[in-house]
């Protein structure tokens, strides 16, 4: 399945400033593990320890995983869109 | 050192909207031209979405940054940072502001006291992840 992958302007510098990539996946996680092997330098910014890092929001046509049934397992469909979306947050301590 | 320019008018704007979000912390994206990317053209503000504690904290909804993001891929232009202010606290980021940062971007952060702003720096990611201070420059 073809999907393709919105990539935030913060790591865009990792993939060749490309704000949309394509990869072939059957799931979300196999899209990003396709990601990450074309685009090495984002695993950093987007994983720990082996974990999607908490800071880091993937949406499926404009759903959060997270409140999908299998997460990040969930299956794709050709033309879906994939979004990584930074987690943007602070405060004063 | 790397370094952000705004306008004195686009400062205005930031300050007055610490102001009028005071006791609360507000945020906003700072957006350029594509071709100009060290340049503040324009501000967004955006919706501090933190429910438990928005004095002390701010959360940006995703679903407004990837609109937001989509907005201005159309339009030529790129967000190159995020401000947000620090109600009667210091104009410096928190370790909780080091900790949620994301490289290549600068993150500008007011003091605003008894709803006066009174001071604002900006800062950026080293590649230790460290922040390090930005020169601010006032455009004519």
């Amino acid at each position: 399945m073809n999907v393709t992958i919105a990539i935030p302007t913060p790591l865009r510098t990792y993939t060749e400033n490309n704000r949309k990539v394509e990869i072939d996946a059957s799931t979300v996680d196999q899209a990003l593990q396709g990601l990450i092997s074309k685009y090495p330098k984002l695993k950093n910014h987007l994983y720990e320890d082996g974990k999607l890092r908490n800071f880091v929001n993937i949406y499926l046509n404009d759903e959060d995983i997270r409140y999908l049934d299998n997460k990040i397992d969930t299956e794709v469909n050709d033309g879906d869109a994939v979004a990584i979306i930074p987690s943007i947050a602070g405060g004063n301590h | 050192m790397s370094s952000i320019t705004l306008s004195q008018e686009i400062m205005d704007q930031i300050y007055a909207h610490g102001e009028e979000s005071y006791p609360y912390e507000c945020c906003g994206a700072l957006i350029a031209e594509q071709a100009n990317g060290s340049e503040v053209s324009e501000i967004r503000k955006l919706k501090n979405i933190n429910k438990d504690s928005p004095k002390t904290r701010y959360n940006i909804d995703p679903m407004d940054l990837m609109n937001l993001e989509d907005e201005l891929d159309e339009a030529g232009l790129v967000m190159i940072g995020i401000y947000h202010s620090h109600p009667d606290h210091p104009a410096k980021p928190s370790e909780y502001d080091r900790n949620h940062a994301w490289p290549n971007l600068s993150y500008m952060v007011m003091r605003t006291t008894k709803g006066v702003t009174e001071e604002i720096t900006s800062w950026t990611l080293d590649s230790n992840k460290q922040f390090i201070e930005e020169t601010i420059n006032i455009s004519s």
